[in-house]
């Protein structure tokens, strides 16, 4: 009986699935893409948009390269998850051209572990690209650029028996991590290298926090992306997302006095709206 | 019972294996040596033909098999061209750019994937962000669960608000409320390592038990 119900009801508005948030989460994705692609359109065309504040991780990315072009060991910077389905592997990409690019100018090894097949070749891909950017192609070392294994504790044994082996002076973790976080990290640690971490779990970076001298804690991750790339679609993409924030900052305020001052058994009317 | 028991059965090899696997990797704690590096390149090696065998057999296989010979979806055939581009990078340099299709049109499928699903968790969480901070049950004024409301209410924009990045911070309130939200985050973060570590010493016991127990046969 139910299901003859959910099926007379048809799609909310002709075209969305009738399910809980389909008529909200459409509103909220359009909002999102008419800010984003006004603020990216102001951003390109010389006009000022709000600065995105510094991040202390960020500024020590540089100084971690050049902490391992001084000592002449290599730099390790990987992802365990990098897979191209992920936002992270996405964000992880611009830390990885920034680091290499820099490697490249500095003539310091750069050493990348990879757990998936695709990725592989992106981050093979990009890191030559740092290399011819810098105008030293010949020195991208493919060997560098290694493929551990997709299953976790595989990868990770992989990886912290080449940084015992190979003692990278400076040890990047950026994008998605699991329970693998802390044996990685931990490793580091014991090396010496100097750490920076950058996730948005929340169960992962505890054990980054406890562990690395810096740490990019979560959406930090992909505004530190937007923040060394200087692209104006990845800034005003930050800046779009600001601006979304604050107004639902009004709106979890407004929500929460409506569902404190809201009569007993009556329906929050924000919350009816959102959940539509 | 001994550790010899059923020499060289099935089971022996399994908990010998076992046993002297956990003993290589934990001979890491003392350095790194040629145990734990015949133990490390086991397990990659090993989980590396693990999935050759795994996408050949689930993949490969049933497209070709099934979906193509037998159900005549010859559309796969393009697949498989697309697929087989990603092997350009290793030709001659000229053709080396035809690598880019198959991955553009993997990351272009995802980040339209992710667009049209992500708002909708979103909007649970917005909704679960409405509390109730005057808890009444039977109507009387519940305290605890009143004090409650208000700890997630308060973590919740505070901690919005350190993640404004374009939030001016030279004024006291969005300071004091960046620095309260950084504050409650490191509390979680504290309690979750707490929690997480509880855990693992919980997985080391299981390998010490299964040493002491399955393997040297002392007490179980």
């Amino acid at each position: 009986m139910l299901e003859m119900v959910q099926l007379a009801s048809g799609a909310k508005w002709g075209f969305l699935a009738d399910d809980g948030q389909a008529v909200s989460g459409f509103c909220m994705m359009m909002i999102m893409l008419i800010l984003t692609y006004y603020v990216i359109t102001r951003a390109r065309a010389g006009f000022p948009i709000p600065h995105i504040r510094k991040i202390a991780g960020l500024e020590a990315l540089d100084e971690a390269i050049g902490r391992a072009t001084e000592m002449g060991q290599p730099v390790h910077i990987s992802s365990f998850r990098s897979t191209v389905d992920q936002q992270e592997s996405w964000a992880f990409w611009v830390y990885l051209a920034h680091t290499a690019k820099l490697c490249a100018q500095y003539d310091t090894r750069i050493i990348n572990c990879v757990s998936d097949e695709i990725s592989l070749a992106i981050h093979e891909e990009i890191i030559q690209t740092g290399y011819l950017e810098a105008g030293r192609p010949d020195a991208y070392n493919p060997d560098d650029v290694r493929y551990m294994s997709n299953q976790q504790f595989a990868w990770v044994a992989g990886v912290i028996g080449m940084l015992e082996r190979e003692r990278p002076a400076a040890q990047l973790l950026i994008g998605r991590f699991f329970a693998e976080s802390l044996v990685l990290a931990e490793q580091g640690n014991l090396i010496g290298a100097i750490q920076i971490a950058a996730n948005d779990s929340a169960f992962q970076l505890p054990f980054f926090v406890a562990t690395c001298d810096y740490v990019l804690i979560g959406e930090e991750l992909y505004v530190g992306a937007a923040y060394i790339s200087r692209d104006p679609v990845m800034t005003g993409t930050v800046v779009a997302e600001d601006m979304v924030k604050m107004a639902l900052f009004g709106v979890m305020i407004v929500g929460t006095l409506l569902e404190t001052f809201k009569a007993e058994g009556a329906d929050n009317i924000l919350r009816t709206w959102f959940n539509y | 019972m001994h550790m010899f028991e059923g020499f060289l059965s099935a089971d022996w090899w399994q908990v010998w294996l076992g046993a002297f696997f956990t003993l290589a990797v934990l001979s890491f704690l003392y350095k790194e040596n040629a145990l734990y590096r015949f133990a490390e390149h086991t397990l990659v090696g090993g989980y590396v033909a693990y999935r050759v065998v795994i996408l050949w057999d689930n993949t490969l296989i049933p497209r070709l098999r099934d979906n193509m010979v037998r159900d005549g979806q010859w559309i796969y055939l393009f697949v498989l061209f697309v697929g087989l581009l990603l092997y350009t990078r290793y030709g001659p340099s000229q053709y080396a750019w035809l690598a880019r299709y198959p991955i553009a049109l993997n990351v272009g499928y995802f980040v339209g994937l992710r667009m049209a699903m992500l708002p909708r968790p979103t909007m649970v969480q917005i909704t679960a962000a409405f509390r109730n901070l005057w808890v009444t049950q039977d109507g009387s004024f519940v305290f605890s669960a009143t004090v409650n409301e208000w700890v997630i209410f308060i973590t919740t924009l505070t901690v919005l608000s350190y993640f404004m990045f374009t939030l001016a911070r030279d004024w006291r309130p969005t300071q004091w409320s960046g620095r309260l939200g950084r504050y409650l985050l490191m509390v979680g973060f504290g309690a979750s390592f707490g929690n997480t570590i509880a855990g693992r010493i919980t997985l080391f016991l299981g390998r010490a038990d299964f040493l002491l127990s399955e393997w040297l046969k002392i007490g179980g």
